[in-house]
């Protein structure tokens, strides 16, 4: 059996169910994250000016519930090696927590807006920031568990790199 | 070949993770024209706001500061009265704030000098700043901020006859002992006022 366990390894035939084996990236940096990226940009560019509407306000919240727990948990993943589930978790936190507080706490949002009036000239945006804070926002939110879930199902599905065969050999000898 | 193709995914995945976080501070400023919120108003006018009491727990729930206790004479029960004038249009502006009216006085409020502000734009019908400085107490003085308009931003222009308007009033003191027993703290303190409005309309008393 560790035989055939090794040999399948190799291969990588067995990577499927490998969340265990940490990718450090993937989650963000795939097909949904990047449309609603994509979608809070063609939002806020384009449909927010031309369709001003409770829909286009609501579009851009959606699409960052997605994708910012996503984003959060792989740069967790790239820069400190955080595993998956832990990071996600953690991605998913700050994003509620930010969310939350940046709709229905007042302070924060001052303190928000006054950190993006800090950051947005170094990043070459010199307009208001303006935050709106409505409690019906938080219905998004909804957004995060899905996130959670699409990232796992996302890292589950990584392969990682095969393994060199000298690994393998010990690992075999290992068995043994 | 392979090693081309892998530059180009870790290029292409820097980038996305770049924009993105390029993108989650751009979303808040997003630019187009100042949306049209008020109607039926002239230009120039004069309105007046006859303040509410404030909720018991606005110090934690709306405010996140200790009330100001009046000392500017905004209490409830008080009538302010904005002179006001709106500019043109702001076309660069985030798309979800109000073309608004700028303050140019506010009779009622003691100790007060406004910085003027035309930019005709805010989150509500007018945005006012400027200096307090107690006309009673030496040394009670600082910045003072006053926000007025519907507690929600309309996604149709709404008039004055509508319902949920808010005006909130934040000062930052300098010296909070100099203000006599309004406030426990010392030093610097941050206060502020979020009064319903019981009554607003066009024309003064």
């Amino acid at each position: 059996m560790a035989g055939e366990s090794s040999s399948a390894r190799v291969s990588g035939r067995h990577h499927r169910s490998s969340i265990g084996t940490r990718p450090r990236s993937g989650e963000f940096f795939a097909p949904l994250p990047l449309a609603a990226l994509a979608l809070i940009v063609v939002n806020d560019v384009w449909l927010k000016p031309a369709f001003h509407s409770a829909l286009t306000g609501k579009l851009s919240d959606i699409a960052l519930c997605f994708f910012m727990p996503l984003f959060v948990s792989e740069l967790l993943g790239i820069l400190f090696g955080v595993s998956p589930r832990a990071r996600l978790a953690v991605g998913a936190l700050i994003t509620t927590a930010l969310y939350t507080a940046q709709e229905i706490v007042p302070p924060f949002t001052r303190f928000a807006l006054a950190v993006l009036g800090a950051v947005g000239p170094h990043l070459g945006i010199h307009r208001a920031f303006r935050l709106t804070s409505d409690w019906t926002d938080l219905f998004c939110l909804a957004l995060v568990p899905a996130a959670v879930w699409y990232g796992r199902w996302r890292l589950e599905r990584i392969r990682p790199e095969p393994a060199p065969a000298t690994d393998g050999c010990r690992t075999v000898a290992d068995a043994h | 070949m392979k090693s081309f193709l892998r530059i180009l995914k870790l290029s292409a995945h820097a980038a996305a993770l770049a924009f993105c976080a390029f993108w989650l501070v751009a979303t808040s400023a997003a630019t187009g024209p100042a949306r049209q919120c008020f109607t039926g108003l002239a230009n120039p006018t004069k309105i007046s706001v006859y303040l509410g009491t404030p909720a018991a727990d606005q110090a934690t729930s709306q405010v996140g500061a200790p009330s100001c206790g009046g000392i500017d004479g905004l209490v409830p029960g008080a009538t302010l009265i904005f002179s006001l004038n709106q500019g043109p249009r702001p076309q660069n502006v985030n798309s979800t704030v109000c073309w608004s009216y700028d303050t140019q006085a506010i009779d009622g409020v003691s100790g007060l000098q406004l910085t003027p502000m035309n930019r005709s734009y805010a989150q509500g019908l007018t945005e006012a700043v400027g200096t307090f400085t107690s006309p009673t107490m030496s040394g009670c003085e600082g910045s003072w901020q006053l926000e007025l308009g519907p507690d929600m931003i309309p996604d149709q222009p709404i008039s004055l006859t509508s319902n949920g308007w808010v005006l909130k009033r934040t000062m930052d003191i300098s010296d909070a002992q100099a203000c006599g027993a309004t406030f426990t703290g010392t030093g610097l303190i941050g206060c502020g006022d979020w009064f319903p409005v019981v009554n607003i309309w066009e024309g003064t008393p």
